[in-house]
């Protein structure tokens, strides 16, 4: 597969698992048959109050997050195309707090509304897998591609359901699961929209 | 935890199979406590995969 020149709308598998938002996430889990009180009041709890993630599903047949890729020469900015709560927002990598209202120490990659948000280069790996790579924000006028996405795993509140989350640094941080790796994701791109207006 | 009527045989069997390995008689008795505990995740581990019956 070429490295795509315009903008498109595709999914992102991690290892045959779709990338998801954490209230997708949820919404799979409350669908799950024999829940206990906490397993429910935490799904709905995360559902309320930390649904803007970005995640892998625990399932391989979970409704994958539709992504607008919109490119600007060759760097692209990311934007939730599938119709729902977070419809239209950018997809970067921030600072936010944690569960404990703690900023934290790495970015990650989350729903956000502000205007500039972090912009990827798709490196192509082989037909169908990509490597995203970070590229600074539009405003320092930095072009530089740097690195890969990496992917970190932290215990959740319930003992059997970590959260994975997906950050542009690699600090190794005191409550995750093992260290931060880089990914390649595959890609199935859906269409290609026929203008390039980035609120499609 | 609450268990589902099919889950008593599974939730029983994990219990005896690894008492029948683990346990001897100078382990304080909390030990069963554990490994109900233990137990009680596997349910909850083994109510996450969906079962399929084959389409013929």
């Amino acid at each position: 597969m070429e490295s795509p020149k315009k903008s498109f709308k595709a999914n992102l598998f991690y290892k045959g698992k779709p990338l998801v938002l954490n209230y997708q996430l949820m919404e799979a889990r409350l669908k799950r048959k024999r829940l206990t009180p906490a397993q429910r009041a935490e799904y709905n709890r995360q559902l309320q109050n930390e649904g803007g993630f970005l995640t892998v599903a625990d399932r391989e047949d979970t409704e994958p997050l539709l992504i607008n890729f919109h490119s600007e020469e060759e760097r692209y900015t990311l934007r939730v195309a599938t119709p729902g709560m977070f419809l239209g927002k950018l997809l970067s990598m921030e600072n936010i707090r944690d569960g404990q209202g703690q900023q934290t120490f790495e970015k990650q990659w989350v729903v956000v509304d502000r205007t500039e948000p972090t912009r990827f280069f798709l490196e192509s790996v082989s037909p169908g897998t990509v490597r995203m790579l970070n590229v600074a924000k539009k405003a320092s006028s930095d072009n530089e591609i740097k690195g890969p996405i990496y992917l970190y795993e932290q215990p959740g509140r319930l003992e059997l359901d970590n959260q994975r989350y997906f950050s542009q640094t690699r600090i190794e941080g005191q409550h995750l699961l093992h260290d931060p790796f880089g990914v390649n994701f595959d890609i199935q791109v859906k269409d290609v929209p026929l203008s390039n207006d980035p609120s499609d | 935890m609450d268990l589902y009527e099919d889950e008593v045989a599974l939730w029983s069997d994990f219990v005896a199979k690894t008492l029948t390995k683990t346990f001897t008689l100078t382990m304080p008795p909390e030990i069963l406590k554990i490994i109900a505990d233990l137990a009680d995740k596997f349910i909850l581990e083994r109510r996450k995969r969906e079962v399929v019956s084959e389409d013929k």
